[in-house]
Order: structure tokens, then sequence, then C-alpha cells
């Protein structure tokens, strides 16, 4: 009779790390502490410098004089008609000035901070937003709150692509908050609709008689593969920007509606990937993104399910709430129907 | 031994010994050799951000396995890992790599609970109340999920196998 330990030990020691692997590893994670030491050291040295009496007063005298020569040329600049054009050789913030579309309110955008983002929640006085690029203030994929007191335009849905424009200050909270002064929606390219011609990459994630689990076990739980369902399918088209709509199923039979925010452009996709019924409650998401530039994972979670309750069932979604015959056509159709709206290609 | 907190000075040291046990667990967590390496370079990172000073060796050891355990579900909870990981791949490139037993592939076909505890029990030989410890979970816990990966195993190998 063999012994399984050791025929397992003897296997587990094939997979090590060369002399060479282990050399890098070490050179590698050395270099990035003492970078780390590096920029911080920095950092106290420019917030601590050692200035004598004679240095402050020059420096303060110099900031004065810089001061009132960049206010002579921007007064000249804006006597002579020309107060929209930045100042040459001063780090000014990108301003966006980009038309919209017609009939949008006619306002002086120039003197604000703008991004592009996509509208994940809607509240009365403002709501949630995800940027999808990098700007002065923000991260790819970044969530933030956003204030918005004058009010949302009709037309602006949770889901869509708005161009944000706000006085540049950023709240340190997580999420970041924000006050707008104004939220745009943007021109939506046109639609297509290509399921089931193109298929796409998904992860149903399910858990098991999850009815008398609390919360924290049924996230454990999900972690493991046992006790989880998952259904992969390859990506076939790239570069896209797209929102999907799903209807899908928990293993108690629980279908879910959800408008799932999935974003594929050459720099990143955002996606819902996770979700836990737990008996006949949904408790938690997940939604998460790989940025292909950086070539990282991202991952974040909100909890915004809400339900719907239709001929003694309960139907829960994230986002716009569906309509009747939305959800009665799914419940009857196969479990993976998707419907794609693409937002354009690249 | 005296207090001591882990700097550049004594990584090299730390890193030798303990690189391929975190690479062996994380293996056994992902099954996936590659994302295991990135793993185990992120745990030594992070022992050098740790602030707090380390008690015993022991201590380093059961510091650098839970960050291990953490660092896997972190790259599990990723859809992205759930979508590029088919172990079936894996196992073909590890097989043409090197050839391993029955053993060890019926092992890391076991669900990931099972994989885990079966890992600390046999391979770092590490008792029940341990494994609970280092996985925060009760002794009988892990006593069940010895006893229920045993059996899944035995269904699975053809062999005998003494399984104490």
């Amino acid at each position: 009779m063999r012994n399984l330990r050791e025929e397992y030990k003897k296997d587990v020691k094939k997979d090590t790390f060369s002399s060479e692997e282990l050399n890098v590893m070490i050179k590698h994670v050395k270099e990035k502490e003492m970078l780390q030491k590096g920029l911080h050291e920095e950092r106290v040295t420019i917030s601590l410098p050692k200035k004598t009496n004679t240095k402050r007063i020059v420096t303060f005298a110099a900031s004065i004089l810089i001061v009132c020569l960049v206010s002579i040329g921007m007064l000249t600049q804006w006597n002579t008609g020309r107060g929209n054009q930045s100042i040459p050789g001063k780090d000014t913030i990108n301003v966006t000035e980009e038309k919209h579309e017609e009939g949008q309110e006619n306002e002086n955008t120039s003197s604000a901070v703008s991004f592009d983002a996509v509208l994940i929640k809607k509240e009365s006085n403002g709501g949630y937003i995800l940027t999808l690029d990098k700007s002065q203030s923000f991260g790819k994929g970044e969530i933030v709150s956003v204030g918005y007191k004058k009010g949302w335009n009709a037309d602006i849905e949770e889901g869509d692509l708005v161009t944000v424009f706000f006085d540049g200050m950023v709240r340190e909270s997580y999420p970041a908050q924000i006050s707008a002064s104004k939220i745009l929606k943007k021109k939506k390219p046109e639609e297509r609709y290509i399921y089931p011609l193109e298929t796409y990459s998904t992860t149903y994630y399910y858990g098991r008689e999850l009815s008398n689990c609390s919360f924290e076990d049924a996230r454990e739980r999900a972690y493991t593969s046992d006790l989880v369902i998952i259904e992969d399918r390859n990506i076939t088209k790239d570069s896209v920007e797209k929102f999907e709509s799903f209807i899908s199923y928990t293993e108690e039979g629980i279908p879910m509606y959800l408008p799932v925010i999935y974003i594929d452009t050459m720099l990143q996709s955002v996606r819902v990937g996770q979700y836990i019924a737990i008996g006949n409650e949904i408790r938690y998401d997940e939604y998460d993104w790989w940025d292909t530039k950086t070539n990282h994972n991202e991952s974040g979670t909100y909890q915004n399910v809400k339900s719907k309750k239709i001929g003694g069932k309960t139907y829960y979604y994230i986002g716009k709430e569906p309509s009747e015959e939305e959800l009665v056509q799914y419940e009857k159709g196969t479990k993976y129907d998707v419907k794609f709206h693409f937002m354009g290609v690249k | 031994m005296e207090q001591q907190k882990i700097c550049l000075d004594n990584v090299d040291c730390i890193i030798k010994t303990y690189a391929d046990m975190l690479l062996h667990l994380a293996i056994a967590k992902t099954r996936n050799r590659e994302y295991s390496e990135e793993i185990v370079q992120e745990v030594f990172l992070r022992l050098l951000e740790y602030d707090k000073c380390f008690e015993s060796e022991e201590h380093v050891k059961a510091w650098l396995i839970r960050v291990t355990i953490n660092q896997c579900k972190k790259l599990w909870s990723s859809s992205w890992y759930r979508r590029t990981v088919p172990y079936t791949e894996y196992r073909e490139e590890s097989c043409e790599m090197k050839e391993k037993s029955e053993v060890y592939y019926a092992l890391l076909e076991l669900p990931e609970k099972y994989r885990m505890v079966l890992h600390l029990y046999y391979y770092e030989d590490m008792s029940v109340k341990e494994i609970a410890t280092m996985l925060e979970m009760k002794p009988a816990t892990v006593e069940t999920r010895i006893h229920r990966a045993r059996a899944l195993l035995k269904k699975k190998l053809k062999g005998e196998y003494d399984y104490a």
C-alpha cells in the first residue's frame, strides 16, 4: 500500500522556483521597496524644506511678482477678447470643450473641469458615476459620488454615457465626492442588436442552498468552487463599448434581471461579475474590470439591487427597472438570452 | 527569539526559505503556476510593508500562509481569473513539463476548500488545530473537510493508498 502523503509531497516538490527565478524576485521586491522608500523620502524633503529667512523673503517676493504678472496677462487677454484661451506655459487644468446635442442648455462650461462617465445610480440630488478614462481628477473606472442639486434632465437614465462638469474640487472620501455644476447626456452612436451572432464572456456565479446562510458565509462559500456553477463564454468582439441586460437564475430558480455595465474599449472593460442570492434575496454584488492598458484587475462592490413583484414572483434587477413584458419575455425565454446595445465600435 | 521586523537586509533569507512553500500553497489554491508566482511575489512585497514585528519563525510562516491564502482569494474573486484559468489547460501544460502521479492530479481536481485543507494537512504536516487556526474555522469543520476530501479521493484514485 502506497503512502498518499509521501506521494503528494514528492509531486508538489517538483514545482519549485529556480535559483534564477528567486534572484529575479528578490531583485524585484527590493527595487520596488527602495522605490517606495525613495518616493517617501522625497515627499518628506519637499514638505520640510530648510530655508533661511532671506531665502523665504526672496521666495515670497518672487511669488507675488509671478501672481501679478499672471493677473496682468489674463486681464490683457480678456480685454482683447481672447479670454477662453489658456495661458502658454501655465500648468492649467485640462478643460474639455465639447459640442453637445442640440437643444441642451447653453451655459458657460469653459471654466469647469469635465470628464466622461457612465451613470450607474441615479438619486434625487445626485448619484454615482463610473469614470471611463483617466483624467486630471480621477483614474479609469473609478466610482464617484456626484452631488447635483440642479436636478437631472429627464432624458438621463442609469447606464447612460454622460459628461460631468464640476469645479475641480474632489472631496477625499470613498467613493470620492464631487459637486457637479452640469451633467449632460452624451449622444449615443447608433445601436446594434448583435446577439446571438457574436459571443461574449461572462461568469455566472450561483450559491446552492443558501437559504440558511449568513451573508458572510454565503460570500465565503461563493469563493469555493464546489458551491458555484461557473459558465464561461469567450469574447470574440474586441474593443467595443456596450451595455448588456440579461436574465439569470439562481440555483433556487429565482430569475434575476441584470442590466450590466460592460465597457470593453481599448482601455478597460467593466461588468458586474458576481451575484449571490440568499433565499429570496440578493445580498451582494460585485463588479470588476480588467484594465488592458495596465494589465491589472480592479474590483469594487455596490449594493443597489431592487426587486419587483409580478404575479406572485419577485424579480431582482440592478439599475433601470425593466418592464413587465421584458421580465415575462425573459422568463419564457432561454436561460441565457442576452441583448447587447452597442455604444459604438472603436 | 527576539522580536524582529522584516527589512531589506533579511528579506533574501526569508524569500529563499519560504518562496517554494508559498508557491506550492498558491498552486494548490489556484491551480496555475503563473498566477501563483505573481501571488508569491506580491506576498513578499506585503511582507516588507508590514509594520509590526514578528515574534518567531512560526509567526512569520503563519503570516505568510495567511496572506498567500488571502491573495489567492482576491484573485479568485475576480471574474478575469475565473474566465481565464481553464484547469484542463493547466493540467496539460503541467503534464508536459513534469510528470506527476495520479494523487497530485486527483487532489488538484478536488473543490478548492478541500484542496486547501488537504494541502496543509499532507504537505505542511499541520495538525487539525493548526489548520483551523490558519483558515479561521472550527477544528470540527476541518476534520469534516478532511474526511470528505479523503472520501472523494478514494473515488478518484485507482491504486490503494494509506490516507493517514
